[in-house]
């Protein structure tokens, strides 16, 4: 170091010879003897900030991971005592580092930041310190400040060919492209001897040309580009062509990028994206209408290419999407009977894509009846004397079957479905698709319990096939039976954790999101609300998990994935995942604000006498582990166990509003497109009675899509809590109200409301229709009712989430007779919806279904 | 230890790289590929268009259930656990298998050795216990490829033999234990209930000869006779030189 040290951190030789080899122990890793140093010095010098810094960071690197219990109060310790030492050495860069670590480790961001500021105050040119800092300030997205590093680091390091391309990367995510452009070229004048290795230069130069084409320089790509190939710094495939053949299209240079698309087909003649490509540089917008002439130059090109690849069928189902008509029919039935011929289970799944055109879902229905009629009667679809494959009969019922009962056919007939399937499994038994399409059948039709024990005997016919066994629990789950689907799903998790444990460490979404679902069904919020909030801490473990990236990708050089990575984390809560498992769980905060008492577990003696069991059970099981333990001789130090397994500390909030908010805000800036984002933000909000904020929630979503019946509904509900609940307001807040709420709520509500009832076609806007009534008058009830039994209507597409959701509505504001006389009408419409099932006809269903399952493979029974 | 003085010239191959097309068809995976008997030759069948892919695998714990689907279906007799698991037995799995058509399974054979100690009276013998295939898929020569194929590894044993798994233990490649090797089995024996002719001729195209009936072979079923069919040479029905000798290793 340049200039003197002060005085207090001076140390004599000895210790100071010490101090060096406690810096290197750190470093090895080898904290035993590191402490051991660390208290040699402290036991002379015990205010030298230096030192209980660093044995603060080397006693906290060497607890274990995860967290054990014996190792909590000495993180603890380590915490204390990195803070003591920024008291005794306040100028340190040392005891500011340290802070700064241990603040990362806990994953506090800001803390961290500031700690790094105050270190680099001290010593500004510390290389570990400042490489530490930029991937704190690209994780926290302080791109401007990392750019500024990164500069500096530059300048002290201009001999490492790594610090330029950092500052490339950091130039880009700065979002200053040129400049990035600009160190690149001064990176190419200055150094002329390169050291990099050949993937390393390949890659640098793919994810330069890539800034080129993002910056709208695609001529100097080009060049470039040529140039690399050349000196055979890329390889002309690949990567290297996808990139050329967008340059050529955005130049407009149309023969040369058809050529390069070509090219690119060749490659993989099974990418969409590659044919659209093609098809755009003919001059076709896709986007738009096609005109009748587009349309046949289109699918002229598409025949041109199947014939070119005729093992490919993306030209083929590309077709489908753009032709019409006649050309359809003749198109799609040579595109199912080849998917029939060679079995390919995932046909109906690849074909249901233009189903978004009825009168084609219409065709494709007609096509496949056809082809069943004739197999069925001489077996074959040609007049020669061969045969088709008889699984291409089984095939082309599983294909039928799912086709009928498609949820976008107007009526959707789940009786001939399921006779379908059974035709085809008396055809062949041991297909699991079978089993699996009749459980997805059984499922729509809405009766949950018959779906799962069909699903377990698709489980039963292959005990190794993982997503079979997924697909059992999930429906087990569906079907309200948590422990069963929770042993199914242990036969493929860790045999040492339970079941629950290991899929949250293994990050299994759907598995979370459906128990938790689960749960809430059951009536025990607590723990749905437990998975919800794993599901959330998930997404937090992927944003925190790229930290470790900021260094990694810079050393290995990897920076097209790099940049993709930090933009995919940018928009991480947008996942369907996050959203489904967000929403669920906001719902359940605002029903816990709602109503405090339903944090109160409601139990029966019966399930009070067995938790006390099970309670009793696990103390002996503990007592005798702990027995165990003390006679193998060995010290058992088990991980930190979960504080609250029940989720009920975190149901038992005092600020269910606010913690819901805590999850509603990433979606407000990344699922703004989302309507469902902005009508959960105004439950949220009207409940805080932040009437402002709720009308900007209602104002977004009407901007999203005006007619939604659940928007409709809000703005009734918004109208009534402001008019009744407006007397405290501030008047600057009602007068915005006043001039803003008519572009919402055009008539008055009594009008409003009867036109919703009026227009009202679907499911989703019956059911809202029926709320908004309840706004204007709370007592006409009968009105409600009235409205609500329009759901069982026959020309209407039935919907048992909504039928479910209106009964609750009669249930909770209306008669118990006008709810039972709904029931009945909504059960006529949708004989087998499990829910609607009184507990007799439950149970006797029930039985039908065990007997079902245990004759599925002979009763076991001696030979003989 | 004398290094060659002049170095050979390189000739550029690229075969055993990556890169060079490596012929699969030889490969042994979980699955054998099957031929199906003269199909579509013999006696007016129809040809199959477009060909299918017929396959073989081994009973394992985990499709014991496509296993005992497939014969509650097509056999009317309930078979128990304990013969499930012993079908499974190491030593039978070169004859004990299910046969996918198209990928997707619709037959399956289950045998089991007689005699195979020295000194008993009767020669070492394959005794089929089910044969098995579902009605739709009957007449392409499936049960034909499956008992021949099964008929041709009892008579050439795999060898090595396949080591035996533990069923308790997690097995590692160390812990596997090797099965002693099986003599050549050259006798087959089935089981044909009383007044399944079809059966019968199915047998007797492949070589086999009645040898007598036993009564009350079947305890569930009516009738509960059957006839007891036997090839006595396998080697000669499935067209291989009779100089071997039964029974030798």
């Amino acid at each position: 170091m340049a200039h003197a040290a002060p005085k207090h951190r001076q140390l004599p030789d000895k210790e100071s010879k010490l101090f060096r080899e406690l810096l290197t122990q750190y470093e090895l890793k080898q904290y035993k003897k590191g402490i051991k140093a660390a208290d040699t010095i402290l036991k002379k010098f015990p205010n030298h900030g230096e030192t209980l810094a660093l044995k603060a960071l080397t006693l906290h690197s060497s607890l274990p991971e995860p967290l054990t219990v014996s190792a909590v109060p000495k993180k603890e310790e380590a915490e204390a005592m990195a803070r003591l030492a920024i008291k005794k050495d306040i100028t340190s860069h040392i005891t500011w580092h340290v802070l700064g670590i241990l603040a990362k480790s806990r994953k506090d961001w800001d803390e961290a930041s500031r700690a790094f500021a105050m270190a680099r105050k001290q010593d500004p040119d510390n290389i570990p310190l400042i490489r530490d800092s930029i991937a704190l300030l690209t994780h926290t997205r302080q791109y401007d400040l990392a750019l500024a590093a990164r500069h500096h680091y530059l300048l002290l390091r201009p001999q490492i060919r790594a610090s330029w391309f950092a500052l490339i990367i950091a130039h880009q995510l700065n979002g200053d492209l040129e400049e990035a452009l600009a160190v690149c070229n001064d990176y190419q004048t200055t150094l002329k001897e390169e050291g990099a290795t050949a993937p390393e230069k390949a890659q640098i130069l793919l994810h330069i040309l890539r800034i080129y084409i993002e910056a709208g320089k695609d001529q100097e790509g080009l060049d470039k580009l040529r140039q690399g190939v050349k000196d055979g710094v890329i390889s002309h495939r690949g990567e290297c062509t996808v990139l050329k053949a967008q340059m050529l299209t955005n130049l407009g240079r149309q023969e040369d990028a058809l050529r390069t698309y070509q090219e690119l087909l060749e490659q993989n003649s099974d990418n969409l994206e590659y044919y659209k490509g093609y098809l755009r540089n003919k001059g076709i917008d896709l986007s738009s209408e096609l005109t009748d002439e587009s349309r046949s130059k289109i699918l002229d090109t598409l025949s041109t290419f199947s014939e070119s690849f005729p093992r490919s069928a993306a030209p083929r189902r590309l077709a489908l999407d753009f032709s019409a008509g006649d050309k359809f029919r003749e198109l799609a039935k040579a595109y199912i009977v080849r998917g029939l011929e060679r079995g390919v289970p995932s046909l109906f799944v690849d074909v249901k894509g233009v189903y978004t055109d009825s009168e084609k879902m219409k065709v494709v229905g007609e096509i496949v009846e056809e082809i069943v009629a004739k197999l069925e009667k001489d077996a074959s679809l040609t007049d020669d004397d061969s045969i088709s494959p008889p699984t291409m009969l089984l095939w082309a019922y599983y294909f039928l079957a799912l086709h009928i009962s498609y949820p976008l056919q107007t009526s959707p007939d789940y009786t001939r479905s399921i006779e379908l399937l059974d035709q085809a499994l008396e055809h062949t038994p041991t297909l699991p698709e079978l089993y699996m399409a009749k459980a997805m059948v059984l499922k729509r039709s809405g009766d949950l319990l018959h779906a799962a024990y069909e699903m377990e005997k698709a489980r039963l016919l292959d005990g190794q096939d993982r997503f079979l066994n997924g697909k059992a629990a999930k429906y087990w789950l569906r079907a309200g039976e948590i422990k069963k689907a929770e042993e199914l799903l242990a036969m493929f998790t860790k045999k040492d954790l339970p079941a629950t444990q290991d899929l949250t460490d293994l990050q299994c979404l759907w598995f979370l999101q459906e128990q938790g679902d689960a749960y809430r069904n059951q009536g025990n919020l607590a723990l749905a609300l437990k998975r919800y909030q794993a599901l959330v801490t998930v997404f937090q473990d992927y944003e925190d998990d790229q930290y470790d990236f900021h260094t990694y990708c810079m050393r290995r050089m990897t920076f097209g994935g790099y940049v993709s990575l930090m933009r995919y984390e940018d928009q991480l809560r947008s996942h369907p995942g996050y959203f489904k498992g967000a929403l669920a769980a906001i719902e359940l905060y605002t029903r816990v604000h709602d109503d405090p008492s339903i944090t109160e577990e409601k139990i029966t003696p019966e399930e009070e006498a067995e938790r006390k069991k099970q309670a009793k059970k696990a103390q002996k099981a503990e007592a005798k582990a702990k027995k165990a333990a003390a006679t193998s001789g060995e010290k058992s130090d088990p991980v930190v166990p979960d504080e609250d397994p029940t989720g009920i500390q975190l149901l038992k909030t005092d600020t269910p509003l606010e913690d819901g908010l805590k999850l509603w805000k990433p979606l407000e800036r990344l699922a703004a497109e989302r309507i469902e984002t902005w009508l959960a933000g105004y439950e949220l909000y009207i409940r805080k009675k932040q009437y402002l904020a709720a009308l900007r929630c209602l104002k977004n979503a009407q901007s999203i899509s005006p007619a939604h019946p659940a928007l409709q509904y809000q703005t009734l509900h918004f109208n009534k809590s402001t008019s009744s609940g407006s007397a405290g307001l501030p008047d600057t807040v009602k007068s915005v109200i006043t001039s803003e709420l008519p572009s919402l709520l055009p008539t008055p509500p009594a009008e409003f409301s009867q036109s919703l009832v009026d227009k009202a076609q679907s499911p989703e806007e019956i059911y809202y229709a029926a709320k908004g009534i309840l706004e204007v008058d709370e007592k006409s009830t009968e009105k409600v009712t009235e409205v609500l039994s329009k759901l069982a209507d026959k020309d209407l597409i039935p919907n048992i989430a909504f039928m479910a959701k209106a009964l609750e509505l009669v249930e909770t504001k209306g008669t118990k007779e006008a709810a039972d006389s709904l029931k009945e009408k909504y059960k006529a419409r949708c004989p087998s919806a499990w829910v609607f099932q009184s507990p007799s006809e439950k149970e006797n269903k029930l039985r039908l279904y065990q007997e079902g399952i245990a004759g599925f493979q002979g009763e076991p029974e001696e030979k003989k | 230890m004398a290094k060659s003085t002049t170095t050979p010239t390189p000739t550029y191959s690229t075969a055993g790289t990556v890169s060079a097309p490596i012929d699969l068809s030889g490969l042994k995976g979980e699955y054998t590929a099957l031929d199906l008997q003269g199909a579509g030759t013999s006696k007016g069948k129809k040809v199959v268009k477009p060909g299918v892919k017929v396959t073989l695998t081994s009973l394992t714990v985990n499709n014991s259930g496509t296993l005992r689907r497939i014969n509650s279906v097509v056999i009317p007799i309930v078979y128990s656990d304990k013969f499930y698991k012993e079908v499974r037995d190491p030593s039978l799995d070169d004859v004990n298998k299910l046969i996918y058509y198209a990928d997707i399974p619709v037959g399956a054979i289950c045998c089991r050795f007689d005699n195979l100690a020295k000194g008993s009276k009767e020669p070492p013998t394959l005794v089929i216990l089910t044969l098995a295939i579902l009605a739709p898929y009957r007449s392409l020569n499936l049960g034909t490829s499956l008992l021949l194929a099964s008929m041709k590894s009892s008579l050439h044993p795999t060898i090595p033999p396949p080591p035996v798994p533990s069923d308790t233990r997690t097995n590692t490649r160390g812990s596997l234990t090797v099965a002693p090797p099986r003599v050549k089995v050259n006798r087959a024996l089935a089981h044909v209930q009383v007044g399944n002719e079809d059966a019968k001729r199915f047998y007797e195209r492949l070589g086999f000869k009645e040898a007598g009936i036993e009564e009350n072979y079947y305890s569930k079923v009516e009738p509960r006779g059957a006839v007891i069919m036997v090839c006595e040479d396998i080697a000669a029905a499935l067209g291989e030189g009779g100089d071997e000798v039964n029974g030798s290793a």
